[in-house]
């Protein structure tokens, strides 16, 4: 019996294996693929899960307290403890205990929305939002000195997020830089394309070596009541985020110095044509309205 | 003469006993008309009620209704549904009185034919304020209707 030739000649058999390869290789990368979108989606999925679940557990929160601060509200009304009385300090301490409880909840409330809830968008004059946001917090930090160093842009975003972040990095500043504190605001690009917004204060800084922790939940540098919830600038940075940029603490020489960035998608205008020569110093009053200003001054 | 009171009778659902208490001390404290305050635990006693099954064979309907949320074997948007989509009951006005600020709540319950949407304030006197608010709209500024019978 005679040996027939071979069907496939060697170079058409290492043709055929070369494709065999290539293939099995698109397919692994296929898999890959695959599962990295299920590893996404799922993870996706238990993100949403834990901010429901956040939201939920905030909100159930707020229905005992809203008993508890009653309560201490009727005692104190009705006289119960004599003025001076240890069992009249108590009562104190259970309503600002219960306040601060009312403040971190409020904050994990507003942290499990940023992202979750699609807001509505507008654009957003972020001068003016300044001038709000500093009337706000020098009703609590009379001496708080806020200066809009340069033209601010005006970003398409929900207002409330916009003002939450101007506010919440104006009272931190407030809390932490000491008296007469000033926070000079201004807008600048960056390298990559997004608008800087840079917040330096005058106030003693923060150690570099917190320059990450500082914006992780609940994280203070301080111990007291007077220190906030530890979530202000961890909303920030997540409302940052949210308009497709960051914020970050960057070095400083003198005072801290933090910076939101913006993707150009969020922004509608660099800047407001009325305030490109002019900065404007506020202490509880609008900037960018002559009528409130309390001074204005050229732009360095 | 003395000239004679109105009377308003409003239905709180809520299944919270210690808002409950707040709210009533809080609508009692408002003055203005005379108020009739009925209380009822959950959703399925605010139908039980409106409907006078069992022990509300012999109670009169509301002028009004605070209606919570959130409340055990029924909740609040459930009701809501069923009392705005029977005729005999849909003009009873309804103002729901929550601690939840969630957006989808918020259009839950207007979209369902609720006719104010109040939030629970945390503090005392804000609450106080609100439901002072609350009662003087609905009975004073606001004209309501008959209720069905």
């Amino acid at each position: 019996m005679s040996e027939s030739a071979p069907l496939f000649g060697q170079d058409e058999r290492d043709v055929a294996e070369r494709l065999l390869l290539i293939a099995g290789l698109a397919l692994d990368r296929a898999n890959r693929a695959h599962m990295l979108e299920i590893s996404n989606q799922d993870l996706a999925a238990a993100n949403d899960e834990l901010q429901a679940f956040v939201y939920s557990a905030s909100h159930d929160l707020k229905n005992p307290l809203i008993a508890l601060l009653g309560y201490v509200d009727l005692l104190k009304s009705d006289n119960v403890f004599e003025e001076g009385s240890e069992a009249a300090m108590f009562i104190e301490r259970i309503e600002a205990n219960g306040w601060f409880m009312s403040a971190l909840i409020q904050d994990l409330l507003e942290l499990s929305r940023i992202g979750r809830i699609e807001e509505h968008e507008e654009p957003v004059d972020l001068e003016q939002v300044v001038g709000t946001a500093s009337e706000t917090v020098t009703v609590e930090y009379p001496t708080l000195q806020v200066v809009v160093g340069s033209a601010l842009p005006t970003l398409l975003a929900s207002r409330t997020r916009v003002q939450q972040l101007v506010t919440n990095v104006l009272a931190n500043a407030g809390r932490h830089g000491g008296e007469g504190v000033e926070v000079v605001i201004t807008a600048e690009p960056d390298e990559h394309g997004l608008t800087r917004i840079v917040f330096q204060d005058t106030g003693p800084g923060v150690d570099p070596a917190h320059a990450r922790r500082i914006f992780r939940l609940f994280e203070r540098l301080e111990t007291g009541s007077s220190d906030g919830t530890g979530i202000g600038l961890t909303i920030c940075r997540k409302i940052a985020q949210s308009l497709g940029g960051d914020m970050v603490l960057e070095d400083s020489s003198a005072g801290a110095r933090f910076v939101a960035t913006v993707a150009p998608t969020h922004v509608v205008s660099p800047s407001t044509p009325e305030a490109a020569d002019t900065s404007t110093t506020t202490n509880g009053h609008a900037a960018g309205r002559p009528a409130l200003t309390a001074q204005t001054e050229s732009t360095p | 003469m003395t000239p004679v009171k109105k009377t308003v009778r409003v239905l709180i659902a809520e299944d919270n006993e210690d808002h409950r208490f707040f709210i009533v001390r809080a609508l009692r404290d408002a003055g203005g008309v005379h108020l009739e305050i009925e209380t009822v635990n959950d959703g399925e006693e605010v139908l039980d009620y409106l409907y006078r099954r069992g022990a509300y064979a012999d109670r009169p309907r509301p002028h009004m209704i605070l209606l919570d949320l959130k409340m055990p074997r029924r909740d609040g948007l459930e009701v809501l549904e069923v009392i705005k989509n029977d005729p005999a009951l849909r003009s009873i006005p309804v103002s729901v009185l929550t601690s939840s600020d969630r957006p989808e709540d918020i259009d839950a319950a207007y979209g369902l034919g609720g006719n104010s949407y109040l939030l629970k304030r945390s503090d005392p006197a804000g609450l106080k304020q609100e439901l002072a608010t609350v009662s003087e709209y609905w009975t004073e500024a606001a004209v309501l209707p008959d209720p069905p019978d």
